[in-house]
C-alpha cells in the first residue's frame, strides 16, 4: 500500500507539493519546528513536511484544515476554466487546450493532496475533543469531519481514485 | 666584493632560522670559492665567526622548540572537551536530534530537542520546488480563467444553447447555436460540443444535408476518424443519401413539385418504386428507402390521395425508421393526419411523442388543440389548457402562435374580446418579425373584427386579401352575413380559420 501511496504522490507531485508549501507556512506562522522540510520523500509521509505535532487545538486544526482548504478552492479554480474548455465545449484553440489541460491536470493533484496526514487527523482530534474548549468543539467538528475521513481516504489511494472517477463521468457527461 | 655580497645575501638575514629542510646543503662551499678581495684574510675570519655564532642559535633555538609539547590539533582539543561535557549529560536528557546537548525540558517534559537544534528546525527553509509549484499553479490558474473570460460570451451563448437542449426546447437550442455560429469568422476556432450537437438538432428537424455540412466544415479528417464521432461522422453519408434521393425525384416530378399539382399519380409512384430497387457497384440499395418512401408520402399529398391512405403511408415509414433517428419524416405527419381522420388514440399518442422530442413542437400542439375543435362538442377548456402549455414552452423571439388556439378557444366561450385581443397580439408579432404565416390567421382575425363589429378592421383585412389576390375564407363572410354560426365556422375542418 506504501509504494501504491507513493506512486499516486509521484504522480500529482504538484498537488504534493503545493500541500507541503501550505503546511511549512503554517509551522512558520505558529512556529513550530520542522524536523524534515522535504516534501516527496519514499515513506508515508511523502506529501506532507515532519513537524512537531501542533499542542492547541487551534493549531492542530490549521495544519489539517487550512492547505485543504487553500488546495480546494485551487483546485476548483483551475477546474472551473479547465473543464468548461475540455468537457463542456471542447474550444478546438490549441494553446486553450494545453493550458486547459495543464490546469485540470494541476486541479487533479491539488484534491488528490488536499487531506492531513494521519499524524495530524489524530492529533487534531486529540486537541480539540480532549483538550478544546466547547466553542473550539462546535466551530471545528465540520472541518474536522471531512479532514479526518479524508486522511484516511488520502493514505490508502482513495482520493486518487475518486478523483479519476470524476475525471471519468466528467468525459462521459461532457 | 659585490659578486660576494650577492651570493651570499642570505647570511646577513639571521632573523629567518632556516629549517634543515630548507638550509643549503653545502653552505660552506661557496666562501672557499669566492675570490679574495685586498683584505681577505680579515674578512674571510669574521664571516666565519659570524657564519659558527648562527649556527649555535640554530641549534639553541631547535632544541629549546624540541623541548616544548607537540601543538594539538583544535578538533582534538573540542572533542576532548565534549567528552568531558558528555560524561555530566545522562543519555535520556540527550538531543534527539544531535545527540550531544542537553534536551530543553521548558517545552515539556518529554521535549526531545536543546534550543540550538530547536533553532535550526524553526528556521528549516521551505523548500524551493514547492514554492515554485505554488507560483506555477497561480500561473496556470491564472491563465486558464484568463481563456475563460476571453470567450465568456461563447460560453454565455452556448449554455443558453447546453440549457435549452438538457431542457429539451429543442427549438431553443437551434436558435442558440445558429446565433454562435453565425457570430464567427471563417477559420474561427469554435466548440466541438457546438458542432456535434448542432448537426443533431440539423438532422432531428429534418436537414441532413446541413447536418453533414456543418461536420464536413468543422470536424477535421483526424476527427472524423476518432470512435466517438462516428456518430457525427454517420451525417456525412446521411446527407448523401438524402441529396441523392432527392435528386431522383425531384428528375421525376419537377413539374409537379413547382406546380403543386398531380394528375398522373399511378405512374408517378410506380416510378418512385421502382428507385428502391435500384442498386449500386456493390449490390446495395442505391436509394435510402426511408427517403424514397418519404417521397412517395409526398407524391400522394400533391395527388391529393385520402387522408387515411396517407396515414398508412407515414406509418410505414415509421416502421422502417427502426432506431428511431428520422422522427421528421413522419411524426408531426401521423398526429396531423390522426386529428383529420378523427382518430383520438393515435393522436394523442402522437402528441406525447412530438412533445418529448421536443416541448416547443408548436405544431404539435396547434394540431393536439384542433383535436379538441373539430368535434361535434368543442372543448375550448381543454384548447385553453393546451395553449398555455404552448405558451410556458414557446421559442424565444417567435411569433407567439399559441394565442391562435386562445383566440379560438374564447371565440368558442363566446368571449370575443379577448378572442380579438389575443389574434391581434399574434398578428403584430407577425408584422414586426416579418415571419412566414399561412392565411388561417389573418381569416381568424377577420372573424374575430366580424363578431366584434370592427368594421374597420375587417376592412383592412379585405384589403391585405385582395392585394395578394385572394378572399378572406367563405365562412367567415357567411358569418359576418349571418348565415353561419361562429361555431360552425370554427369547427369546419376545411374553413382555413385559425
Amino acid at each position: 500500500m506504501t509504494a501504491l501511496y507513493i506512486i499516486t504522490r509521484v504522480l500529482t507531485f504538484p498537488g504534493a507539493l503545493v500541500r507541503g508549501f501550505w503546511e511549512h507556512l503554517i509551522c512558520r506562522i505558529w512556529k513550530i519546528p520542522v524536523e524534515d522540510n522535504r516534501i516527496l520523500r519514499s515513506d508515508e509521509l511523502s506529501g506532507h513536511i515532519e513537524h512537531e505535532l501542533f499542542a492547541t487545538a487551534g493549531g492542530a486544526f490549521s495544519i489539517a484544515f487550512v492547505p485543504a482548504l487553500l488546495n480546494g478552492i485551487l483546485a476548483l479554480l483551475l477546474l472551473i476554466g479547465s473543464c468548461l474548455s475540455l468537457f463542456f465545449f471542447q474550444m478546438g484553440d490549441l494553446k486553450v487546450m494545453i493550458v486547459s489541460l495543464i490546469a485540470y491536470w494541476f486541479a487533479f493533484s491539488l484534491y488528490v493532496n488536499s487531506y492531513p496526514s494521519i499524524e495530524d487527523a489524530l492529533n487534531m482530534k486529540e486537541k480539540i475533543y480532549k483538550q478544546g474548549n466547547l466553542f473550539q468543539k462546535i466551530l471545528f467538528t465540520p472541518g474536522f469531519c471531512g479532514c479526518f475521513i479524508g486522511a484516511y481516504l488520502e493514505r490508502y489511494c482513495l482520493t486518487f481514485l475518486l478523483a479519476a472517477a470524476g475525471c471519468a463521468a466528467m468525459i462521459i457527461v461532457g | 666584493m659585490d659578486e660576494f655580497e650577492k651570493e651570499n645575501g642570505a647570511v646577513n638575514e639571521p632573523e629567518v632560522p632556516q629549517t634543515p629542510e630548507t638550509a643549503p646543503e653545502k653552505p660552506a662551499e661557496p666562501l672557499t670559492d669566492a675570490e679574495p678581495a685586498g683584505d681577505a684574510p680579515q674578512a674571510e675570519g669574521d664571516v666565519r665567526k659570524e657564519m659558527e655564532d648562527l649556527r649555535d642559535l640554530f641549534q639553541k633555538t631547535l632544541d629549546e622548540t624540541a623541548q616544548e609539547p607537540p601543538i594539538q590539533p583544535l578538533d582534538d582539543y573540542e572533542e576532548e572537551t565534549e567528552d568531558a561535557e558528555d560524561e555530566e549529560i545522562p543519555e535520556e536528557d540527550r538531543c534527539a536530534c544531535c545527540g550531544e546537548r542537553r534536551r530543553n525540558t521548558e517545552y515539556g517534559e518529554d521535549y526531545p530537542y536543546c534550543d540550538e537544534c530547536r533553532g535550526l528546525m524553526l528556521a528549516n527553509p521551505i523548500r524551493f520546488s514547492a514554492v515554485l509549484s505554488v507560483l506555477l499553479v497561480f500561473v496556470v490558474a491564472a491563465l486558464s480563467l484568463y481563456f475563460c473570460t476571453e470567450s465568456a460570451n461563447d460560453y454565455l451563448q452556448l449554455f443558453d444553447a447546453h440549457t435549452a437542449y438538457q431542457e429539451g426546447k429543442l427549438s431553443d437550442a437551434m436558435m442558440y447555436y445558429t446565433k454562435y455560429f453565425s457570430s464567427k469568422l471563417s477559420g474561427e476556432k469554435v466548440s466541438m460540443t457546438a458542432v456535434k450537437q448542432l448537426s443533431e438538432l440539423e438532422m432531428k428537424f429534418g436537414y441532413p444535408d446541413r447536418a453533414g455540412s456543418l461536420i464536413e466544415t468543422y470536424m477535421s479528417d483526424f476527427e472524423q476518424k476518432l470512435p466517438w464521432n462516428q456518430k457525427y461522422t454517420a451525417y456525412l453519408s446521411e446527407m448523401e443519401q438524402f441529396q441523392t434521393a432527392m435528386t431522383a425525384v425531384r428528375e421525376l416530378i419537377s413539374t409537379e413539385l413547382a406546380t403543386g399539382k398531380l394528375e398522373n399519380y399511378e405512374a408517378k409512384d410506380k416510378e418512385l418504386q421502382a428507385l428502391l430497387l435500384e442498386t449500386d457497384e456493390d449490390g446495395q440499395p442505391k436509394y435510402n428507402p426511408l427517403y424514397v418512401e418519404y417521397f412517395r408520402a409526398v407524391v400522394m399529398e400533391l395527388a391529393k390521395r385520402s387522408d387515411e391512405e396517407l396515414l398508412q403511408q407515414f406509418q410505414a415509414i415509421e416502421a422502417l425508421d427502426t432506431d428511431g433517428t428520422h422522427p421528421w419524416l413522419y411524426m408531426t405527419s401521423i398526429l396531423s393526419l390522426a386529428v383529420r381522420t378523427g382518430d383520438t388514440e393515435t393522436a394523442k399518442t402522437y402528441y406525447d411523442k412530438c412533445i418529448a422530442f421536443n416541448k416547443q413542437e408548436m405544431q404539435a400542439y396547434r394540431e393536439y388543440a384542433n383535436l379538441h375543435r373539430y368535434t361535434e362538442n368543442p372543448d375550448p377548456d381543454e384548447m385553453l389548457k393546451i395553449a398555455e402549455t404552448a405558451k410556458e414552452n414557446a421559442c424565444v423571439g417567435d411569433a407567439p402562435e399559441y394565442e391562435m388556439i386562445f383566440s379560438v378557444a374564447y371565440l368558442l366561450k363566446e368571449d370575443n374580446q379577448a378572442a380579438m385581443q389575443a389574434i391581434e397580439t399574434y398578428i403584430n408579432a407577425l408584422y414586426s418579425s416579418q415571419q412566414q404565416s399561412t392565411v388561417r390567421p389573418f381569416n381568424l382575425y377577420a372573424l374575430c373584427a366580424a363578431v366584434c363589429g370592427d368594421e374597420a378592421a375587417y376592412k383592412d383585412m379585405e384589403q391585405l386579401f385582395a392585394s395578394s389576390g385572394m378572399a378572406i375564407s367563405a365562412n367567415v363572410q357567411k358569418v359576418k352575413d349571418g348565415k353561419m354560426t361562429v361555431k360552425q365556422a370554427l369547427t369546419d375542418i376545411g374553413g382555413d380559420i385559425g
